[in-house]
């Protein structure tokens, strides 16, 4: 390479450079995250050795083959706890509280649950709300079948995981939407994301159907695996399941995947509580946190 | 030196004795250096969004956010690309570095 072509290269490594950021972002996912943090990796680095120096890990890590890049020095300490991500500071301090079986959490327990779950992911969740309660808080969950959409909604139309089929009757309560002209993400959101719990077990429900069911239809819900700490805000889409199958949950195919339950028995023991939303504010989908 | 999870899977080794050799103003040569740490970050970061289910896409950009040196991040996704994830980073980190030194020469 002639000397003096230094410039030339950088000038050639920053088209590159952009290039890929450009490529990068594309990706809907990694668009919205680095929205809100830099894609330099200088500024990585800085953050891995702030958080290296505060947990006094930086001699073991560079034991580690190194990369031969510009020296960055440490900067002031954090405490060691920063080091774990508020997924996993939720799943240490969840996996403390919840019982290992189905059951629904004293009012000690709630409380202390609720003000985990809010001050780690920000979303508002309560054990009861505005007077309802579920039979469980806790509960195995079952992998359910893609639900009708709309009056004609074919199992082709939904976009993913087909295989599970679609369930030949209703949900309890009815289409997401009366027919195909009102189809809206939103409906689109609420069955990809839906998840079954037991009203028809609720002591009241008979008598008050008419009240329950329009407070339960569709209600947002937070699930939480308490295995992973993977949590989901779902639609309530159905009634069920029966108690003689041992579960007191269902989820949408799409659900269980995100929560790591749909392999093997396609069933697992989680954490389902109301999303206290009463704006309107909270994403159907996926939690990051 | 900080350490990102992938660092070890990449040989920069003749991208480092190329630009040392060259007799040009040490703060030209940190600037080619920097642009070539974004370069490889932002071409394996790419590389395993597009081997990742994108239903992972949030929780590993997070954890890289998060936990940026972690090995585990490499556990992560053993689990959730397959087993021979490790060779298939060393073979993308291989051509950008291949790519970066036709950009230098």
């Amino acid at each position: 390479m002639p000397e003096n072509n230094l410039q030339n290269a950088i000038a050639r490594l920053e088209k590159r450079s952009n290039s890929l950021h450009n490529k990068i972002l594309k990706n809907p996912s990694a668009k919205k995250f680095f929205a809100k943090t830099t894609l330099l990796a200088y500024d990585l680095r800085q953050k891995s050795s702030r958080l290296l120096a505060g947990a006094g890990l930086v001699g073991s890590l560079l034991a580690m083959p190194m990369p031969q890049t510009l020296s960055i020095p440490t900067e002031i300490s954090e405490p060691v706890k920063s080091i774990l991500s508020k997924q996993q500071k939720l799943l240490g301090n969840l996996q403390e509280i919840i019982p290992h079986q189905p059951s629904k959490l004293s009012d000690d327990q709630a409380a202390k649950i609720e003000t985990l779950i809010s001050e780690n992911t920000g979303i508002p969740v309560k054990a009861t709300l505005q007077g309802q309660s579920l039979n469980h808080h806790v509960g195995y969950i079952g992998f359910e079948q893609h639900l009708k959409r709309y009056p004609g909604d074919t199992l082709s139309e939904h976009d993913e995981i087909q295989e599970a089929g679609m369930a030949p009757g209703l949900g309890a309560f009815g289409y997401f939407v009366k027919d195909s002209q009102d189809y809206s993400t939103k409906a689109y959101l609420q069955e990809k994301y839906y998840c079954v719990v037991q009203t028809l077990y609720l002591e009241n429900w008979n008598s008050d159907y008419r009240q329950l069911k329009d407070f339960y239809a569709f209600r947002k819900m937070l699930i939480v695996n308490p295995v992973n700490g993977q949590a989901i805000v779902c639609a309530i889409g159905d009634a069920g399941p029966a108690d003689w199958t041992g579960k007191q949950f269902g989820g949408s195919p799409e659900t269980m995947q995100y929560l790591d339950l749909n392999k093997g028995p396609r069933k697992g023991l989680v954490l389902m509580l109301f999303v206290d939303d009463p704006e309107n504010k909270i994403p159907l989908g996926p939690v990051n946190y | 030196m900080a350490p990102l999870f992938f660092d070890h899977l990449i040989i920069k080794t003749e991208i480092i004795e190329l630009i040392n050799q060259k007799q040009e103003a040490e703060n030209q040569k940190g600037k080619a250096l920097q642009l070539i740490d974004d370069i490889l970050y932002q071409g394996i970061v790419g590389h395993i969004l597009e081997k990742l289910n994108p239903q992972h896409h949030g929780t590993f950009l997070t954890q890289v956010h998060e936990r940026p040196y972690d090995p585990e991040l490499i556990a992560y996704l053993k689990e959730n690309i397959g087993p021979d994830v490790e060779e298939d980073i060393r073979k993308a980190a291989n051509k950008i570095v291949k790519q970066i030194l036709k950009d230098l020469s």
